[in-house]
């Protein structure tokens, strides 16, 4: 990391170690996957700033060390330039701010610069007008490079947002001809019971009590209909990340809403067994979808390869550690080759014929994103098993 | 579902296999607002566990099910029940499914959301097809009943009348007298209660499908 020329060696050892820090906290961010079989060569993405940007420990450091360097740079001389420490603030506010904030505190910081210099007692006044100048550059320094560094995560986690995007209109459009006639269906009803519904009208005397069941199925076909169309829809939707308060067992539910058609056409039966007293997640709920899509289909196309399977996924929802969420999907398909684990959840990589393989890797980096951890076992019997765990929201804000 | 009046046994009655209870629900109603006795199945394996009633019966039946889906269910249903024509409804149908649809003797193919009349009129062509089978079918069987009445040599003889031998090429074959020979074939006319050589031909040929082995395939 390029660094401004005009801090002086104290300074830029402590800076040193502020970023070694940041990057340690990275790494041990990655560290908490507990997966042997997590490939060594690192995630199609890593953003872990999301799961930093809940603390509220960082902004409260940044305070103090900002009251203290302020404190110090007014009590002591001219010489000693205690305010390029600042740049340790604008570097911890480019954690936890957007690129306005981090504009905003870097200008709080040059102002108490100034501040500073005008309300310093005693010392030698040209060296405390070199000091400042030299501690403003190094603000204004730091502060272009953290914006370039906030700029090109916004561009990697748009990228993210849209390889994600395209991934799951790709999947929907595998899906098409089942969503089709998903729709499909309570449309067939809804216009059968208004012929029927016309036909008791003309009946002398009209039919009432059938006219009123007729309109009921109405009703129900047509909420049947735009639930389904709903579902489609957010599924289609491109854009940033959403977090919110999410349900997980909403979100297997409505997938496996979605996939009926395709489970049924396909002769595979589902089994959930989803915990009712779950911790809610903080998470977007369009994007656990797509992992909880893509666990689905591979399952699915798993079990259409093994010629033997009983043809059931069970899905499983339940409580780890306290405050986790843990999804299990498990099926009787075709498993994993043993080779195959180690790259499983590596972009680029299919076993299906005509996979472009980047399912799996993007549902890891969905649920990294989220701070979570997926990976597999294969099953005793035959199958294998997907996991993934999500932080609950409880975990985040103490 | 309405309990058939004697009126309607004529008309006869419609059976709904689709596994989409509202699609069921909705099939039942409309035809129950045309005063047709319907009969709704979940699947195939339910409709088969019912035991068909004597009647014109039209079969409306979805492609996509779970167990046995539609196609697989009309290739091996339908050559044992010629009497019961089949109109395919489906959410999501292509050419190659319709194609082997028709091939397979279906009256119609209809992709959901259909047009109701498209629906009627395809049922109503399957019921009169399937009251049209039904009676050729009973024309049959009580040609071939006539047909088992007649003795064995009366048979004979009326096989070598409809390949076209008279009645002195007969009696020479069977080493009888001409006499003997007419008196054989006028009975067996007045058995089969044909009127004209002709006839008898139009009935041998009716029967025999059922009273021959069927040609070689």
């Amino acid at each position: 990391m390029p660094f401004p020329h005009a801090c002086n060696r104290a300074t830029c050892g402590t800076d040193c170690s502020i970023i070694a820090e940041i990057v340690d906290e990275r790494m041990r961010a990655q560290m908490t996957i507990p997966n042997e079989q997590r490939p060594s060569s690192g995630g199609f993405w890593n953003t872990k700033k999301n799961k930093i940007l809940g603390s509220a420990i960082i902004p409260a450091i940044a305070v103090i060390i900002t009251a203290a360097v302020f404190i110090i740079d007014t009590i002591t001389p001219y010489e000693i330039s205690a305010a390029t420490f600042y740049v340790v603030v604008v570097l911890l506010s480019s954690i936890f701010c957007r690129t306005t904030g981090v504009l905003s505190v870097s200008a709080i910081c040059s102002t108490l610069t100034v501040v500073s210099f005008i309300l310093t007692p005693d010392g030698n006044y040209r060296s405390g007008i070199a000091n400042t100048s030299i501690s403003l550059l190094a603000i204004g320094a730091t502060t272009y490079l953290a914006i370039r560094i906030e700029t090109a995560r916004l561009l990697t986690e748009r990228a993210q947002a849209d390889l994600a995007h395209m991934a799951r209109v790709t999947t929907l459009g595998e899906m098409a001809a089942s969503i089709a006639h998903e729709v499909n269906q309570p449309l067939a009803a809804i216009i059968t019971n208004a012929n029927a519904c016309t036909r008791w009208l003309r009946a002398t005397p009209p039919n009432l009590e059938k006219i009123g069941e007729s309109i009921a199925s109405i009703v129900d076909d047509a909420e049947r209909a735009s639930d389904i169309i709903r579902r489609v829809r957010a599924l289609a939707t491109r854009g940033e990340l959403k977090k919110a308060r999410v349900g997980i067992n909403d979100v297997i539910q409505d997938v496996v809403a979605l996939m009926q058609s395709r489970l049924r056409e396909d002769q595979v039966t589902v089994r959930t067994n989803l915990a009712e007293d779950l911790p809610p997640i903080f998470g977007d709920h369009v994007q656990l979808q797509q992992v909880v899509l893509n666990l689905l289909t591979n399952a699915v196309d798993a079990i259409n390869a093994a010629p033997g399977s009983k043809r059931e996924i069970r899905i499983e929802s339940s409580t780890r550690d306290k405050d986790d969420v843990l999804v299990r999907v498990e099926d009787d398909g075709i498993g994993i080759a043993p080779g195959g684990m180690g790259t499983l959840f590596d972009a680029f990589k299919s076993t299906k014929q005509g996979g472009m393989g980047i399912g799996l890797s993007i549902c890891r980096s969905i649920i990294e994103s989220h701070g979570g951890a997926i990976w597999a076992t294969p099953n005793r019997t035959a199958g294998a098993t997907f996991h993934f765990t999500v932080p609950g929201e409880r975990k985040k804000t103490p | 579902m309405t309990a058939p009046q004697s009126s309607l046994e004529a008309k006869g009655a419609i059976i709904v296999v689709d596994d989409d209870p509202s699609v069921r629900k909705a099939l039942t109603n409309l035809f129950n607002s045309l005063d047709l006795p319907v009969h709704a199945f979940a699947s195939t394996q339910e409709f088969l566990d019912w035991p068909l009633p004597g009647m014109p019966l039209c079969l409306v039946l979805d492609i996509r099910m779970p167990g046995q889906n539609g196609l697989d269910f009309q290739e091996a249903f339908a050559p044992a029940h010629e009497e019961i024509p089949v109109v395919f409804i489906t959410g999501h149908g292509d050419i190659p499914m319709s194609v082997r649809a028709m091939k397979a003797g279906a009256i119609e193919f209809l992709t959901k959301p259909f047009k109701e009349q498209d629906l009627l009129d395809a049922i109503y062509a399957g019921l009169a097809k399937s009251a049209a089978r039904r009676a050729e079918k009973a024309k049959v069987s009580d040609v071939y009943g006539r047909y088992q009445s007649l003795s064995p040599r009366q048979r004979q003889v009326m096989d070598m009348i409809l390949k076209g031998q008279l009645s002195k090429q007969i009696a020479a074959t069977l080493n009888l007298s001409e006499i003997t020979v007419k008196i054989c074939r006028a009975q067996l006319m007045r058995k089969m209660e044909a009127t004209s050589l002709l006839e008898l031909g139009r009935m041998a040929e009716k029967i025999q499908g059922v009273a021959k082995p069927p040609p070689q395939e």
